[in-house]
């Protein structure tokens, strides 16, 4: 049983670099959260302050009420796996995985059991007296796993545990991970830079940016109902379309205009005192590619932006349509999220559309896309944050 | 930072994991610094008592030289009448030479050895590494011989010819590490591109410079520092090199110590600077060298 | 094959064929008629040469015991020390360490000549007045000292190319398993640089018998006081040479040889199949 709490954490290193600021987060007993970021982000930094590899600059980490800053790492009584998984080359897989209850004077028919029944968890039974070397990439992930599981410790930290393995692999792997978490009911902080692989396995996801905590909520939440500009951008595959646009309001309608293009805004905006205090507001307009269908007559009353196909990505199960669209985009300053979003030709902003496989689109054509969504996400452009009608109008 | 209210105060104690971190990292500068004195102090004490009086030296041997105990007559002794220039020359000449060929030498057969599937590969690669385990000297009296009927004796290129041979087994094995690194498909791309295997050579060569640097740095040492050879081969007043040269040189200043605390301060200044200027890379060749 | 000639012809020319040739004059005597094992004979019969030779080889085991206890657990204690985390200025210290080792065998000698001679009085201050390279009770540790003091940036440099090669992940795993400081260096960076401290060892073994530079830079071939700094280099020189009365015989210089040959042969096979077959490296 045990809570992991983050108060004001932060850390600076000596040469000045602020890597993680003031973060708060409690992680709830037998909780999986997912901190995910782009590379750089600080989730690394913040997991191995958790870990005690770190020095806390400032704030407090707390395992179960207890305050675990002065802590070493084997007083923490903390579980991590490696991205690299970090097997030790000499010693047998047994050994590996018993070092810590050796370290720990786990008697010795104990500690057997012990790595005799992880091992049968994770099928490494017939792999026991084998050394790393001699293993697979998929079977040295689940020696470190098993590393992790047989202390029975009070949380595992995951560090990317699954980016060495291939596409096919990461998937089976990753379910296990989900599957063995559930069952052994361990407290789990998960780090990786996939955000599939956050919202597949989170039971809460914190997103985290040049060491800020961004946002903390269930995948779904996070997709639903992201907080600011980053946190769209970020969740979500193919990334959010985001424009540059304003609010025009009169005293009946709203509507959020883009470039050529406008998208007529739910009542709530409309409601009130009716002064038209959002109206010429500067915003960043939202729209998810998977919003997006062509246009029929069926569909005709929805809204709809005039696109130009410029390439046609058929996968089977659906068809990415890469789009311009005029309107000006509008540009986050990460790195990662960078492709799609900023390349402003003249003839307008990229637009990807996520289409049924029967659609018929044709690379040249110019052609309607319906909006079949109630809503567009809507952020401010100064403050990046999103901007939402029971709070903002 | 309104977190401070909600957050309980941080522990106000020194954390024991800071305490023992500091104590360690005093203790590991206190080692350190211990073993560095004891390392530069022999040093520094024959370049401080160079720069003293004859007196001053015998009577206080560890006080810096003063304005009245400060004199440089040993270094007129040493400077009139030396050819520790001829020496350093000697030395260099050998150096440089022996240093090129093996490198060169050795990167050519650890292409070839890495490079080709050729019957008696591993066979050659063998031959080629006893040489490590055997130290050269105990040929020496088959070497002399070899070198009198070639006519070498007291020649630079008998040097030149026992160490590029002794420092051959060592190199060719690193380059052979350091080949294999190499990317195939580099290669295989040059090939594609109509290189012949000259050009190819050419093309690794840079991508390799690392382990030229190893095998240098590797050569460098035990050549510039030899006395066997130099003492056996080459004992001739003009073929000296340093080495020899300074073991003989010191030898005639027996009483003068003046003369000796100077000459042994000439003779290890300019290395000294070189090793501190080029260390890193000097360090940097050794360290990459030794994990091969 | 034009890339395999250079090295081969030289390598053959000017080590294998001499060493091999060693070999063959050790069945010769000095005017080339064969001898048989007349050369091997006189050395072990003959006591002039056999007292001489087994002294030197005594001498050689003890000169080698002083780098095997001192300077290759000190080199590893220094290495350790350089590849402490966040210590500063670590690399001034290794630069410093390492530069005796750059200096010529006939500086260091020098240096430890005059600071060790009675004459300077520079011992006496720190409290020592035997003249520790005068007499024969201490004169080989003294050189042995010496030598450690200068070489002992070798195995330093070596094994903190291994030690830093050790993925940081690893000792980071170590410490959550729950490993102290001293449990990490016991279970984890040892066994890994237990192939190191192989090769270390056997290059300390060869390099020994290649020490005749600080002894001849010290005491001169004779390696006094009364052959009590002899080894197996300076026996060599003199059986080759000749030194002080005696006329040298390249046929007995080759024999000795020889048996330095054989002696590094037997250390060497002991390395291979007695330590290298039971220590495994691991891909880090």
């Amino acid at each position: 049983m045990s809570e992991l709490r983050l108060s004001g954490v932060s850390k600076v290193y000596p040469n000045g670099v602020r890597a993680v600021s003031d973060v708060d987060l409690n992680i709830a007993d037998g909780e999986l959260l997912v901190l995910v970021g782009p590379s750089g982000c600080g989730k690394s930094t913040l997991l191995r302050m958790i870990a005690g590899l770190e020095d806390v600059t400032e704030g407090v980490v707390e395992i179960d009420g207890r305050i675990v800053n002065a802590e070493t790492p084997r007083e923490r009584d903390i579980a991590m796996v490696f991205q690299n998984y970090a097997l030790y080359p000499h010693m047998t897989v047994r050994k590996n995985i018993g070092y810590s209850l050796r370290l720990g004077k786990v008697p010795r028919d104990e500690a057997a059991q012990r790595i005799e029944d992880t091992a049968a968890l994770l099928e490494l039974t017939d792999l026991l007296d084998r050394k790393p070397g001699a293993l697979s990439g998929g079977q040295r992930q689940r020696v470190a796993m098993g590393r992790a599981i047989v202390r029975k410790p009070a949380a595992f930290l995951m560090d990317e545990p699954l980016s060495n393995l291939d596409a096919r692999l990461r998937v089976q792997m990753r379910a296990e991970i989900i599957r063995l978490q559930r069952s052994l009911g361990t407290t789990t902080v998960y780090v990786t830079h996939d955000q599939v692989e956050a919202m597949t396995m989170g039971s809460r996801v914190a997103v985290l940016r040049d060491g800020l905590l961004q946002q903390v909520e269930s995948p779904q939440v996070l997709y639903d109902h992201p907080d600011n500009l980053f946190v769209a951008a970020f969740i979500g595959s193919p990334s959010m379309n985001l424009y540059q646009g304003r609010i025009e309001r009169t005293s009946t309608t709203a509507r959020a205009v883009f470039g050529a293009h406008s998208f007529p805004l739910q009542d709530q905006w409309t409601e009130g005192d009716g002064s038209g205090g959002n109206d010429g507001r500067e915003v960043i307009v939202g729209i998810r590619p998977e919003w997006l269908v062509e246009q029929t007559r069926d569909n005709a009353d929805l809204p709809s932006v005039r696109v130009r196909v410029e390439l046609v990505e058929a996968l089977g199960s659906e068809l990415v349509a890469h789009t311009t669209i005029e309107a000006a985009g509008a540009e986050i300053d990460t790195p990662e999220l960078a492709e799609g979003h900023v390349s402003e030709s003249s003839d307008g902003a990229p637009c990807l559309a996520r289409l049924s496989p029967r659609s018929r689109v044709a690379v040249g054509e110019t052609i309607d896309l319906a909006i079949n969504h109630p809503s567009v996400h809507l952020f401010d452009a100064e403050t990046e944050r999103a901007l939402r009608p029971d709070r903002d109008r | 930072m309104d977190t401070a209210t909600s957050a309980p105060a941080p522990p106000d104690r020194i954390s024991p994991t800071k305490r023992r971190i500091h104590l360690g990292r005093w203790g590991v500068h206190a080692v350190l610094l211990a073993y560095s004195l004891l390392a530069l102090g022999p040093t520094l004490l024959i370049i401080m008592n160079s720069l003293k009086s004859r007196s001053a030296i015998f009577d206080d041997a560890f006080s810096l030289p003063t304005s009245e105990t400060f004199d440089l007559v040993g270094y007129d002794t040493v400077l009139n009448g030396s050819s520790f220039d001829v020496y350093f020359r000697n030395s260099f000449i050998v150096t440089v030479a022996s240093v090129l060929l093996v490198v060169f030498f050795s990167a050519m057969a650890a292409f070839a050895l890495a490079e080709y599937d050729f019957k008696g590969n591993t066979m050659l690669a063998l031959y080629l590494a006893i040489g490590i385990m055997i130290p050269i000297r105990l040929g020496t009296v088959s070497i002399l011989k070899l070198m009198v009927s070639l006519g070498l004796i007291n020649t630079l290129w008998a040097l030149i010819l026992v160490y590029t041979a002794m420092g051959l087994p060592l190199g060719v094995f690193l380059m052979t590490q350091f080949m294999r690194q190499v990317p195939r498909e580099l290669k295989s791309a040059a090939r594609v591109d109509g290189a012949n295997e000259y050009r190819v050579f050419g093309l690794v060569l840079p991508l390799v410079r690392p382990g030229m640097a190893a095998v240098a740095v590797f050569t460098m040492l035990p050549v510039w520092n030899d006395l066997w050879f130099p003492l056996i081969l080459a004992p001739a007043e003009d073929t000296r090199t340093v080495t020899l040269g300074a073991s003989a040189f010191l030898g005639q200043f027996e009483r003068n110590w003046n003369a000796l605390l100077a000459a042994l301060t000439l003779a290890m200044v300019p290395i000294i600077l070189l090793y501190v200027i080029f260390s890193r890379q000097f360090l940097r060749g050794l360290t990459e060298g030794a994990i091969k | 094959m034009v890339f395999l000639a250079p090295a081969t012809v030289i390598y053959s020319v000017f080590m294998v064929y001499p060493l091999l040739d060693s070999l063959r004059r050790s069945f010769f005597d000095d005017d080339g008629n064969f001898a048989g094992l007349d050369n091997y004979n006189t050395l072990f019969g003959n006591p002039t040469f056999a007292d001489r030779f087994w002294d030197a080889l005594g001498h050689n085991f003890q000169f080698f015991a002083f780098h095997m206890v001192l300077q290759n657990p000190i080199g590893l204690l220094l290495a350790v020390l350089l590849t402490v985390q966040s210590v500063r200025g670590l690399n001034i210290y290794r630069t410093i360490v390492f530069l005796p080792t750059t200096l010529s065998v006939v500086i260091v000698g020098f240096i430890w000549r005059l600071i060790l001679s009675p004459i300077w009085g520079v011992t006496e201050t720190v409290g020592i007045d035997t003249p520790l390279l005068g007499e024969s009770r201490t004169v080989l540790p003294t050189l042995s000292l010496i030598s450690v003091w200068q070489w002992v940036g070798i195995p330093m440099i070596f094994f903190y190319a291994v030690l830093i090669a050790i993925p940081k992940d690893l000792i980071e795993a170590s410490r959550v398993d729950g490993a102290g400081s001293w449990q990490v260096f016991r279970d984890i960076t040892f066994p890994l640089i237990l192939p190191m401290l192989g090769i270390i060892s056997i290059l300390t073994y060869i390099g020994n018998f290649n020490a005749f530079d600080l002894i001849y830079q010290v005491k001169g071939v004779v390696a006094g006081p009364d052959f009590a700094s002899d080894i197996m280099g300076t026996f060599f020189y003199r059986t080759f040479f000749g030194a002080s009365g005696t006329t040298g015989s390249p046929a007995m210089g080759a024999t000795v040889a020889s048996v330095m040959f054989l002696i590094i042969l037997a250390g060497v096979l002991l390395y291979m199949f007695g330590w290298q077959r039971r220590v495994t490296t691991y891909e880090l």
